[in-house]
């Protein structure tokens, strides 16, 4: 299966998206992107973590240390009530531009 | 000295939790990179490879850190570091500027700093008590206007009763003069309280007990505060329970107050002791307690005026039962000092004058940071070219300026602890002969917190401008895409121009107020009381005697000696209302015997003195002053004439007198009110209530020569303390030395920075217009007429300053003398208003002087090849 290089701006979005399911590590947030697109997304894993920090600062992700499965002490990040609320925004949001993408291409395409 | 940015830093980070956000951001990365490396190992990967792997996959760590550095809230921090740095490399490279702005900086501060801790314990910190915002003192005013703020001990007692509605903790004070001691006595200060004073304050103890009720009933003790303790006992470290002599009467020390902690008075007494413990002294009996407590919660000012004036009318009900008119008045007092009409006026000249002074310094830095900038414009070219944005630019620039401000905040600290302490040893010396003592001078946190924020305003304020107008220009500069500096004129040179006409006018008031202050101090140290202060020795035994006055006058070496009721310079004298002629007056009064006009040397004009049957009947016959007799009797001889004097006692019963001679005018009051604007003498005699000085004439006024008094007064035993009167003057003098010492420190700190500006500002622009110079020279101007167009151009700007700044002085000396009137305090001097510009305009040119003899030296060639 060939691989994509994620849209600009979604990261966020995928980070949410992929905690909104159960609080992981950083690791494990890219697993679970990989995982959730059947290994088609790519994620540059070294800039998923300023992303993860953004949204520390901005109170959509909480954060906590704990101890992952192979006993190593990892910090844990968590979806807060606001993240949740940004996460269904965005969402709508992004099925909206995709539904409008889509009318624009086809049409280009069909016509 | 980047080693104390490192640790500066470093100690930063760890207060702020910066280390922990470091280490914790370096642990989440590389579990994301072992975590990894595990997956890749359960794939079947060795370990080490597992690991390289992992680390390539996940990238430049270094460079997600510090975008995660930039996205926390450590970033301000960071730029904070990176700025202060720049700003540190900066001043370093110009060492000189920043050691004469760090100079500038520091000596209004240290200025500022002084004042505040002078005035900070008198005029702004709370009373030390619980409850201060509510405390109050009582006084009563009558339908004419008079106002009557102590009362006899049972009076005042009524008003401080617990069942009082709107006062609690009330209190009753009264401060007295006292002996104390046997061998050496001397002169000290008592506040005479209630038990009830010291529920109120609670002064901390170094040893003892405060004193209470139960006190008051076990023994007659005492309180000594730090001063009197170690003024009347030589800090004796077991005085507990020791007995000292007060006015011949034992009392014992029950507690010490710990250093720095006093009363409620502005001036420490040595010793407090409470009412009714013991009446001790002549005028013990005759003791008058003033009124103060804390208003019961909820209750305003005028409700409790009008609910204590029942009681007040209750106190003593007027003569012949008419009706009283008389009205309670509840004063708030918040501070140490009591608000008075004198005391406001000069607090706000004295706070305009430092404000003055640190306006001149701040137009001084200003003017600095401006050349300063215009000398940097490369520098700053080349970082707004590299992509700096005008906020980075001031932003740098402003820190540089708030730096500076800090470093001489740190120096200020240090210049004012030593100035306070030299200025204190001055003015307390003088103070402490009387047995009072002020509170310590402190540069406190508060102090410090205050000079610090000085700092940084005046480090923001002073940068603002120049960072405004330097970013500026190089916005201009940007758009233009040349990337080139335009030779071009640079109007921060006219700002500066500008800025030193203000120095100029704002440094004016300060020297003038300087001369006028200088001069006053000068007039009363001048001072002509109309009589020899040589060997004039007040003399107050106790108990006085016939016996005692006796023995002093047969002792060698003594002139003179007379009986009065107020010394010569003891303070204002009592003012008594006088008919005459069916016309009323309020004129000074003293009571003398038939020695005084003799043993002061007060000559007499017309008449006669007091005869000694008539001093010893207090006989109806007066001495009045010249000025008196012009005053009641102008252009007509007052011998033989009377007049009516109001009895003291009681109110509206008046005495007649006889004038039989008239006196020279001289000073017998306050020596700054001038020689008596009035003054009745009365016969009086040893023994009458109200007379308790006595004043010798001597041939010496040496220790030994006072020594001898002492022994002769102990011999009979009665105390005495000899006290020159040449030292009540020198007590009189103090604030107008103290007017006059800071008034020419602050004149000379403006006229050194006035200077400076100037001086800074032509020589900057002489380095400037070295071209220009070139080229006049080459095409044929003289070297002589380049020196004097410098030398004129400052001397227009001097002149500018001087007509703005005369206006302003003008102003100040008639608010002063509105206000203020001492017979010695010339507010308009004509010597002061017309040498201080002059000086001002010598300074000015001495200081523009070298560099126009640089500019006037230009070697036009190598001028015109520098370009």
């Amino acid at each position: 299966m060939s691989t994509a290089q994620i849209l600009p701006g979604t990261l966020e979005l995928l980070i949410l998206r992929a905690l909104s399911l159960g609080s992981l590590h950083g690791y494990g947030v890219l697993s679970r992107i990989e995982q959730l697109s059947s290994g088609a997304l790519l994620v540059e894993e070294g800039a998923l973590y300023p992303a993860l920090w953004r949204l520390e600062r901005q109170g959509l992700v909480s954060t906590e240390w704990g101890v992952s499965d192979n006993n190593r002490k990892a910090k844990f990040y968590a979806v807060t009530r606001k993240g949740r609320a940004k996460l269904g925004e965005q969402m709508e949001a992004w099925d909206r531009l995709v539904a409008a993408m889509a009318l624009v291409l086809r049409n280009g395409v069909t016509a | 000295m980047s080693t104390l940015f490192e640790r500066l830093s470093a100690w930063l980070r760890q207060a702020i939790g910066r280390e922990r956000f470091e280490s914790d951001m370096a642990a989440e990365l590389e579990f994301h990179i072992e975590a990894h490396a595990d997956a890749l190992e359960q794939r079947g990967l060795p370990r080490p490879e597992a690991l390289r792997q992992a680390r390539l996959k996940f990238g430049a760590a270094e460079k997600y850190k510090q975008e995660g550095r930039e996205v926390s809230r450590y970033r301000h921090l960071d730029d904070l570091q990176a700025d202060l740095r720049d700003a540190y490399r900066g001043l370093k490279r110009d060492s000189s500027f920043a050691a004469v702005a760090i100079a500038v900086v520091a000596s209004v501060l240290a200025a500022n700093m002084v004042l505040l801790a002078f005035l900070d314990p008198y005029f702004l910190r709370p009373l030390p008590i619980d409850g201060a915002s509510r405390h109050v003192e009582l006084s009563v005013r009558d339908g004419e206007g008079r106002s009557q703020e102590a009362w006899p001990l049972a009076a005042a007692n009524r008003l401080i009763a617990e069942d009082n509605p709107v006062l609690e903790h009330g209190y009753l004070f009264s401060i007295r003069r006292v002996i104390v001691g046997g061998r050496e006595p001397k002169r000290s200060y008592v506040e005479v309280v209630s038990p009830s004073y010291f529920n109120l304050v609670k002064p901390r103890l170094a040893m003892g007990r405060a004193l209470s009720a139960d006190t008051r009933t076990i023994d007659r003790a005492i309180l000594l505060s730090h001063s009197g303790w170690k003024r009347l006992t030589d800090a004796d470290p077991r005085v507990l329970g020791r007995q000292l002599l007060v006015d011949g009467d034992s009392l014992s020390v029950a507690g010490v107050l710990a250093e720095g902690a006093g009363g409620l008075e502005p001036v420490t007494p040595d010793f407090w002791m409470l009412a009714g413990a013991s009446q001790i002294g002549p005028r013990a009996a005759s003791a008058t307690y003033s009124v103060g407590g804390l208003l019961r919660k909820g209750v305003s000012a005028d409700q409790a005026a009008a609910a204590l004036t029942p009681i007040v009318r209750t106190l003593e009900p007027p003569e012949g039962g008419g009706p009283d008119h008389r009205e309670a008045r509840v004063q708030p007092r918040l501070t140490l000092l009591r608000e008075s009409r004198e005391l406001r006026p000069l607090a706000v000249s004295l706070l305009f004058l430092f404000g003055l002074v640190t306006a001149v310094a701040a137009a001084n830095l200003t003017s600095m940071h401006l050349a300063r900038a215009t000398a940097r414009r490369h520098d700053l070219s080349i970082r707004a070219a590299l992509g700096a944005s005008r906020g980075r630019l001031m932003r740098h620039l402003l820190t540089e300026g708030v730096l500076l401000s800090m470093i001489a905040a740190l120096l200020a600290c240090g210049l004012a602890m030593a100035s306070a302490a030299a200025i204190q040893g001055v003015v307390f010396s003088v103070v402490s002969d009387f047995g009072m003592s002020m509170l310590p001078v402190r540069i406190d946190g508060r102090v410090a917190a205050f000079a610090f924020a000085l700092a940084f305003v005046i480090g923001i304020g002073c940068g603002l401008l120049p960072a405004l107008q330097t970013t500026r220009m190089h916005r201009t500069i940007a758009l233009k895409r040349d990337g080139l500096w335009l030779s071009g004129t640079f109007s921060s040179g006219r700002l500066r121009g500008a800025l030193v006409v203000l120095q100029v006018a704002l440094s004016l008031p300060l020297l003038v107020g300087a001369g006028v202050f200088v001069r006053s101090a000068d007039n009363a140290n001048r001072v002509d009381t109309g009589y020899r202060l040589d060997g004039l020795i007040d003399l107050r035994p106790e108990p006085p005697s016939a016996r005692l006055i006796e023995r002093l006058r047969s002792l060698p070496g003594v002139r003179g000696v007379t009986v009065v009721g107020n010394a010569p310079l003891e303070g204002h004298l009592p003012r008594v209302s006088v008919r005459f002629d069916g016309n009323e007056a309020t004129l000074e009064t003293n009571e003398v015997d038939e020695n005084y006009f003799a043993t002061i040397g007060i000559a007499l004009r017309q008449g006669r003195g007091f005869f000694p049957h008539e001093t010893a009947s207090r006989a109806p016959v007066a001495v009045i002053s010249q000025a008196t007799a012009t005053r009641l009797w102008p252009g007509r001889s007052p011998i033989g004439r009377a007049f009516e004097i109001e009895d003291t006692a009681i109110q509206g019963q008046y005495r007649r007198y006889e004038v039989i001679g008239v006196a020279d005018d001289v000073m017998s009051g306050m020596f700054f009110r001038g020689r008596d604007a009035s003054a009745i003498y009365r016969p009086v005699t040893l023994g009458a209530p109200g007379v308790s000085s006595v004043v010798l004439r001597v041939d010496q006024e040496e220790a030994p020569a006072l020594e001898a008094l002492r022994t002769a007064c102990a011999d009979l035993g009665a105390f005495c303390e000899p006290l020159p009167v040449r030292k009540m003057l020198a007590q009189q003098r103090v604030p107008f030395e103290v007017a006059s010492l800071i008034s020419s420190s602050l004149g000379v700190l403006a006229l050194g920075l006035a200077c400076l500006g100037l001086h800074g500002l032509v020589r900057f622009a002489v380095v400037q217009r070295t071209r220009e110079f070139g080229v006049r020279l080459a095409i044929g101007a003289t070297r002589r007429q380049i020196l004097t167009g410098v030398l004129g151009e400052s001397v227009r700007r001097v002149g500018f300053g001087i007509a703005f700044g005369l206006p302003v002085c003008l102003g100040l000396s008639t608010l002063i003398a509105s206000r203020i009137r001492f017979h010695v305090l010339e507010t308009f001097d004509p010597l002061s208003y017309s040498l201080m510009p002059l000086l001002l305009l010598a300074a000015a040119l001495l200081a523009s002087l070298f560099p126009a003899l640089r500019a006037a030296a230009t070697n036009p060639i190598s001028a015109l090849r520098e370009e």
